[in-house]
């Protein structure tokens, strides 16, 4: 059974309620010298369940970062609301902002960019638990400690420098002084994919770890569709901007219903012989390469790039609609059952097998 | 074979204690091949592919071993007959292709003046080889973008021209570093579609070095696997995949296939090489060693697993089977 009742993708009903809800974001970033904009984000709209890893892919230039600092305000958004914990993050005063920023948090991708490298880890660590005023500073010692632990690193982490620790651990530190303050909700911008190869597994198990231990919601950015498939619940895709698809991973992975999504999952290379692309181009249903962000096709965003495409795509600009519960796809022909996908090669066959089997 | 080569030292840093890059590796590609040489980082796949460039990274050297190449040896060679080689017969595709062009030549003059280097051309006949080698690798309105600059494509096309000047003289072999680890997904399946096409239609092999084992399931039909600057196993794809015989291996697979349990991993980083250790280089990392199979005190060489399938491994047989067993029972 489907846990949440759904209007214009947004959820209604859910088993729990959403920890933060994004209406009709948008973002456009002026070019200077003229009255032209870059569509970053366009018209989104999407919940975060409490306990959540919500899944945001697509390729460079889908504005899944943008959506991502949208969320917290390190971009303003252009208009829209985002709604954490029924205050609406885009209203609030630099005061308010301020505490906000203890709730929510954010990973960045680069862990060497995101510590100063003259102050220790244990000192960097500390930092949000003093700002906040969280703890006295002889406690917090203490606190960093218990957070290092947390993510499976030991106290003496804290008078290392970022220089002297590998990137993966780099990155497990800068996970715990992201839930040094208790946050609710932690947006992850592609938090493994500048590591070195290898060591992302020690990043995801930590993530999940915490997930299971503190009920943290994620919002995890991520091109890397085979990282998405072993963390995320529900996957939303972007393009150009706009969210394009919506719903349960497996849903996404197993029976995806836009063409471009289609698209995507055919572009996974497996790591597996027997699930080999197939060499006639059968597989790469899409034409060209993403438009430019700043003039952006008058109708679907997809048209000129897509196998599928009728007059009516050139048209219409298209919405978001619920085909099955809780799946939301921005394509009219998919939306009345015109296009039949086939399954992706390496289609998930058991829901969440792979989770059950981990747990076990 | 079009390339072989045997026991290929690499020495980084000073003569007298020297930090070994690689030691000791042998590796072959056949006529109309994909190769693909994996590792994880610092494993030495890239330093022993370059050699065969004669190119080594800063502060490196090639310290001893044997290239041929269509049965001639080419370490040795002097500059000028490196030149012959370099480009020519032998084409490199690196990882960053905004690194490998000139930031400011349009990218058709890049392309033409290497095939000029290599072929008598005048400059006309070396745009018309330019426009055709656009074509051929997958680029749209070749005309136009004959006269774009680097930072005018997008990161997959900008490939597609790394690739089309690695091409430009039909090299019978191609060196392709990490070719779309800074790629798009989809593009990354684009170009290497493209590669693969244009390799086979130019009759070139293709050696590719990747830590991406999607990249080696789908485009590769024998692998090399590097660890501690060797190469501790050689196996056809399928065989990689179903039944791989060395802990380096399955320490790589277990990242991305479900069924290896993670008991199975090595321990640590991977190693320093300025002291290798006795025995098997891997030991003091590896959840298989132990005692009794000399892991500790015997380097192991490569045991014929099967036809094809070599492992540099005491207990290569338990590897194998562990693997079995674990899909047995999931």
């Amino acid at each position: 059974m489907w846990p949440y009742v759904t209007q214009n993708g947004v959820i209604l009903q859910a088993a729990s309620e959403p920890v933060l809800k994004v209406r009709n974001l948008v973002k456009h970033f002026p070019i200077r010298g003229t009255s032209q904009v870059v569509h970053a984000c366009e018209d989104v709209s999407l919940d975060v369940l409490r306990g959540e890893t919500l899944g945001i892919v697509g390729e460079s230039g889908s504005g899944k970062t943008t959506l991502g600092r949208c969320i917290l305000r390190l971009i303003e958004p252009t208009s829209g609301e985002v709604i954490f914990e029924d205050v609406d993050v885009t209203k609030l005063g630099r005061r308010e902002l301020r505490r906000l920023r203890s709730e929510i948090q954010i990973v960045f991708q680069e862990p060497l960019d995101s510590f100063n490298p003259q102050l220790s880890i244990g000192y960097q660590i500390a930092e949000p638990l003093l700002v906040h005023k969280y703890c006295k500073r002889a406690e917090a010692r203490r606190r960093v400690g218990e957070l290092l632990g947390l993510v499976g690193l030991s106290e003496d982490f804290a008078n290392a420098y970022p220089s002297g620790v590998s990137g993966g651990e780099l990155q497990r530190c800068s996970i715990a002084r992201a839930i040094a303050t208790n946050p609710k909700l932690i947006v992850l911008d592609e938090p493994t994919s500048a590591l070195p190869p290898g060591t992302e597994d020690e990043v995801i198990a930590v993530l999940k770890d915490l997930q299971k231990k503190l009920g943290l919601s994620y919002v995890f950015i991520s091109h890397d569709l085979l990282l998405v498939r072993s963390l995320c619940h529900r996957v939303a895709v972007m393009y150009l901007g706009q969210v394009v698809e919506l719903g349960d991973w497996h849903e996404i992975f197993a029976n995806p219903r836009h063409p471009y999504t289609h698209a995507l999952m055919n572009s996974v290379l497996h790591p597996d012989p027997k699930q080999r692309r197939q060499i006639d181009g059968a597989d790469t249903a899409l034409e060209g390469e993403i438009p430019s962000p700043i003039d952006l096709p008058v109708a679907c965003y997809l048209a000129g790039r897509c196998s599928h495409v009728l007059d009516r795509c050139r048209r219409e600009l298209q919405s978001l609609e619920e085909i099955e519960p809780g799946h939301w796809v921005r394509c009219w022909r998919s939306a009345e059952g015109e296009i039949e996908h086939e399954r992706p090669r390496g289609a998930p066959i058991e829901p969440r097998s792979r989770d059950r089997r981990r747990d076990s | 074979m079009l390339l072989e080569v045997q026991d290929l030292r690499i020495e980084y840093g000073t003569v007298g204690a020297p930090n070994h890059g690689v030691v000791g590796a042998s590796f072959s590609v056949d006529e109309a091949e994909i190769v693909g040489i994996v590792g994880e980082s610092g494993s030495g796949k890239s330093s022993a592919m370059l050699a065969v460039l004669g190119l080594t990274r800063e502060g490196g050297r090639i310290a001893g071993g044997s290239v041929r190449f269509e049965g001639e040896e080419l370490l040795g060679l002097t500059r000028d007959e490196w030149r012959t080689i370099r480009g020519s017969k032998i084409g490199l595709v690196t990882q960053t292709p905004r690194a490998a062009l000139n930031p400011v030549r349009r990218v058709g003059a890049q392309i033409a003046a290497v095939y000029r280097s290599h072929r008598e051309a005048t400059k006309a006949e070396a745009r018309e080889r330019s426009l055709e080698l656009m074509r051929l690798v997958g680029i749209n309105d070749p005309e136009r973008r004959l006269d774009a600059y680097p930072h005018e494509l997008s990161g997959g096309m900008a490939q597609r021209v790394v690739i089309a000047i690695a091409l430009s003289c039909s090299p019978k072999l191609l060196i392709a570093d990490e070719p779309t680890s800074g790629l798009d997904a989809t593009v990354q399946a684009q170009v290497l579609d493209d590669l693969r096409r244009v390799a086979t239609e130019v009759g070139s092999s293709l050696a590719l070095v990747t830590h991406d084992l999607g990249i080696v399931a789908n485009y590769c039909d024998r692998v090399y696997v590097m660890e501690s600057g060797e190469v501790v196993e050689e196996a056809d794809v399928d065989t990689f995949f179903e039944r791989p015989a060395h802990p380096a291996s399955l320490a790589l697979l277990s990242k991305q296939q479900e069924d290896i349990d993670e008991a199975f991993r090595l321990r640590g980083a991977p190693l320093d090489r300025m002291v290798l250790p006795s025995g098997c280089f891997l030991h003091p990392r590896c959840p298989f060693a132990e005692e009794a199979s000399g892991c500790m005190t015997d380097h192991p060489g490569l045991y014929d697993v099967a036809t094809g399938h070599r492992s540099r491994c005491h207990r290569h047989v338990a590897v194998r089977d562990a693997k079995r067993s674990d899909l047995a029972s999931g």
